[in-house]
């Protein structure tokens, strides 16, 4: 492991030719003990990279790995069997630094999306990661605010296996309110980073993990995406190496659309429901979409209605269309407002109507 | 034998009688002050041996010693230096008066032989009264203030020459002529006639009121929670002499009262601002004088801005409304004072301050994260936390509400005096918001009815077991407001209004 860690930090040596040089000296301390020559054998190693092996100590390498243990850290090794073939593609680092635990066959299905998302985002996450989850399938993403801790944390509500990527090393928070998330996703999955302990969130370092996002996922949806966003790096790797991805459709004057629809343009897939991201793995679909459409709510209304609704909540639900706070519905249904609160309380409790972010009062 | 000449000091916001002991003995001339004062007590020679070297009076080529007594209680102020005068004038036989073991002094000196205002003199007046001094020799500007304590005979007076002539019934005391003399009628300028819409909200707000539960209101910059929380005091009963004396005493010895000098009779409402210290607010200072919880006794204190206050600082408002008052120790002194107030604090639901509308982009955990930044014990004293939704005027023009807070008020009065009589033989209990659970037991009965909602909504929003209480609590005023005997199912259910912000958390999608 000490190897590995040596060989992932040599000055100079990109992923290519580590890979390389794993490939001829299959173990990472052979490349330590390889004489120059053996080296230069090596296709594309040059006699400067050689030189740079040669010299290259293992002190750093040392703290690193004195560092994981003292932080709980774990290495998985290019070699691991739990390292999936699949997520080697391209520009992979031969080394991961993880905190919780890695399943075997740890490919999924990524959900990414942008920081600043609506409610309409959060609500698509929210179903696609919980979908997912129930059908066992891994939800990958990155962490971030918005539909990536979103998505997380539906993953995990619902009981499921979630991998996060981040821009940091796996000891560091960041956002920090996602302190509790980040436990938890270590508990129901593994926070995972190409960054040694004790690195620091830089710019520089989100597309390289996006990137890892777009390996480790076999299907990737994204869900609202600005201009020139992280999302759309990800879409277009993912793209590039081949993976399905799904954008979700929505108004093209959305700010929050501009990349989705872009993605669209460019032959993306149209997500229009969770069963979306599942379908081709498992046979048809018969479950009704999770969440509450619609459909399903109104039909729970009549069904309350039958029971035990009077004339004044009636006349509530008719005003009902939109979100009202308690002064425009006392307005409507023409009483004081103080008389309206028990029967909006009792309403509330029964499920008829909810209360929503806010304060304001719908269906 | 030594002049003993009787003043006053003050010790939180109670006054104590001071003998000030004067002899001169014969021997190098000196001065010396003992008796723990500081150093406006000290620097009392310097004024002393200037206006006594005034054209009336000669000051004595004596060592001269005056002592404080109790002398191993710590003294401030200035206000010791009639009293010295004029037993040195005794001890030096400039002056003869009839009767001095009947006055208590209390004034600063000027250089020139005038008195000076003081601090404070509300509570040494209430002493003087106490230990039996039926009159206090006072500068005429605290004249009014010193008069508002019965069965004392206030003389005020503007300077020294004119205390000695009294004292000696040279000259009878003549009623010094005072300004503005009426009789202001207490008045708000205030009154909620001035909010439009917000029924709902002002319901909330008068049960808070009735119940004495502290509140928290939510909503976006600019809907009114400020225009709300300045017109509370409005609604709340009007102050027993009892407690406008309390009051008066704190205003009196933080020196904000010199101006109005009369009983404060407006129940006190105080808004710091969100950058105060822990000092500004629970009190401190070298002299451990009151803080704004302490300003804020019988009345509301306001915190706008909640979320920006320090966290510690708000956490140390917690013991202080446990007990009702505060313990402040500082090197020089340990003072106790009364804070038995009402919190009314205002924030905005997420950082953008506008959750819920489309504008707002906050994730759920930023807005957790906000929120977080009051403690949850903090939150937990807040019986009542409530959504202000902006209104809009348009809408509002056709249906117009007279409410006026006049009205509001007879409806807490009337709480207040059921919960007056269920208290009565309960130290310390004074409203519903204090109730301790064994008394929830014993007068939060509720109706089946109501039992049954509870349970709903207990399954439904998943609150805490804690949240229980203070659902009772809440209940239980309105059915007091009502003047019912069992909490009715439409008590519960607007009790269960009364939690915006928990129940807003169950909806959120976190971990």
């Amino acid at each position: 492991m000490l190897y590995s860690i040596w060989l992932s930090r040599i000055k100079g040596i990109g992923t290519h030719t580590q890979k390389k040089l794993l490939e001829r000296f299959i173990r990472p301390e052979a490349i330590y003990d390889a004489d120059f020559d053996e080296l230069l054998s090596v296709p594309g190693v040059g006699e400067a990279y050689a030189r740079g092996i040669k010299n290259a100590r293992l002190d750093d390498a040392e703290i690193i790995l004195e560092n994981c243990s003292r932080l709980g850290i774990k290495v998985l090794e290019y070699t691991n069997p739990r390292y999936p073939e699949k997520a080697k593609e391209l520009d992979s680092p031969i080394l991961l630094y993880y905190k919780g635990t890695i399943r075997e066959n740890c490919v999924g299905v990524g959900i990414v999306g942008a920081r600043r998302c609506t409610a309409y985002g959060k609500e698509v996450a929210r179903e696609a990661a919980k979908n997912l989850a129930e059908k066992g399938i891994v939800v990958i993403s990155g962490m971030a605010r918005g539909i990536d801790g979103y998505a997380h944390t539906a993953c995990i509500k619902a009981g499921g296996y979630t991998m996060a990527f981040l821009g940091c090393s796996p000891d560091i928070c960041y956002p920090k309110e996602h302190d509790m998330l980040m436990g938890a996703i270590i508990e129901n999955g593994a926070v995972v980073s190409e960054y040694p302990p004790e690195t620091k969130v830089r710019a520089e370092y989100f597309p390289q993990r996006n990137l890892l996002i777009g390996n480790f996922s076999s299907k990737l949806l994204v869900v609202e995406a600005g201009k020139n966003s992280g999302a759309l790096i990800t879409a277009n790797y993912a793209m590039k190496i081949g993976r399905e991805v799904y954008a979700v459709p929505n108004s093209i004057y959305a700010g929050t659309a501009v990349g989705t629809n872009q993605l669209i343009k460019e032959g993306a897939k149209i997500y229009t429901k969770a069963s979306d991201l599942t379908s081709e793995n498992q046979v048809m679909e018969t479950k009704i979409p999770l969440g509450c459409t619609p459909a399903k709510r109104s039909e729970k209304i009549n069904l309350d209605a039958k029971v035990n609704l009077g004339e004044l909540e009636i006349r509530i639900l008719g005003c009902l269309k939109e979100a009202k706070t308690i002064s425009q519905l006392a307005e409507e249904v023409e009483c004081l407002e103080k008389e309206l609160l028990e029967t909006i309380s009792l309403m509330e409790i029964m499920g008829v109507i909810k209360t929503l972010a806010g304060g304001k009062i719908s269906l | 034998m030594a002049s003993v000449v009787k003043s006053f000091s003050i010790e939180g916001v109670d006054g104590y009688v001071v003998e000030v002991e004067i002899k001169t003995i014969l021997g190098q001339p000196m001065f010396s002050i003992v008796g723990l004062g500081d150093t406006a007590v000290k620097e009392a020679k310097e004024r002393l041996e200037a206006v006594l070297s005034h054209k009336d009076f000669r000051f004595p080529k004596m060592k001269i010693v005056i002592n404080l007594a109790p002398s191993s209680l710590k003294k401030r102020g200035s206000h010791f230096d009639l009293a010295m005068a004029v037993g040195l004038l005794m001890e030096s036989n400039q002056a003869e008066p009839k009767h001095i073991g009947k006055y208590g002094f209390i004034g600063e000196l000027s250089l020139d032989g005038r008195l000076r205002p003081c601090n404070g003199v509300l509570p040494m007046v209430m002493a003087a009264k106490e230990a039996g001094i039926k009159n206090v020799v006072v500068p005429v500007e605290n004249l009014q203030e010193a008069a508002l304590v019965n069965g004392i005979h206030a003389f005020g007076f503007s300077n020294i020459k004119e205390v000695i002539d009294f004292l000696e019934e040279k000259i009878p005391y003549q009623v010094p002529p005072t300004g503005n003399e009426e009789k202001v009628k207490h008045e708000f300028s205030l009154d909620f006639r001035d909010v439009h819409g917000q029924d709902a909200m002002i319901e909330y707000i008068v049960v808070a009121a009735s119940g004495g539960h502290n509140m928290l209101m939510i909503g976006a910059p600019g809907c009114g929670k400020s225009m709300i929380a300045k017109r509370i005091p409005t609604i709340l009963p009007a102050m027993s002499e009892q407690e406008s004396l309390e009051v008066t005493k704190i205003y009196s010895v933080a020196g904000l009262l010199r101006k109005s000098g009369r009983l404060v009779r407006d129940r006190p409402f105080r808004a710091p601002h969100q950058n105060a210290s822990t000092n500004a607010l629970i009190g401190g200072g070298n002299n451990a004088l009151p803080g704004e919880i302490s300003l804020s006794h019988n009345g509301v204190l306001f915190l706008d801005e909640i979320a920006e206050f320090n966290r510690r600082t708000l956490d140390a408002l917690r013991q202080p409304m446990e007990d009702q008052k505060v313990t402040i120790s500082r090197v020089n002194f340990t003072n106790t004072y009364p804070a038995n107030f009402m919190l009314v604090a205002a924030m905005n639901p997420c950082p953008c301050g506008h959750y819920g509308n489309d504008k707002c982009r906050c994730t759920d955990y930023e807005v957790l994260k906000y929120r977080q930044k009051i403690s949850g014990p903090m939150l937990d004293r807040m019986d009542i936390q409530k959504y202000v939704q902006p209104v809009n005027f348009m809408e509002l023009s056709g249906q117009k509400i007279e409410r006026t807070s006049e009205e509001l008020r007879q409806r807490v009065e009337n709480a207040r005096k059921v919960q007056q009589k269920r208290y009565a033989d309960i130290p310390g209990i004074n409203c519903n918001a204090q109730m301790t659970p064994a008394l929830i037991e014993e007068y939060c009965e509720l109706e089946e009815e109501g039992r049954r909602i509870l349970k709903l909504a207990y399954d439904r929003f998943q609150y805490s077991a804690r949240t229980f209480h203070k659902f009772l609590r809440v209940g239980r005023t309105f059915a007091d407001m009502e003047e019912s005997e069992k909490i009715r199912k439409k008590d519960i259910a607007a009790a269960l209004m009364a939690r915006d912000l928990d129940k807003e958390q169950s909806g959120m999608l976190v971990v």
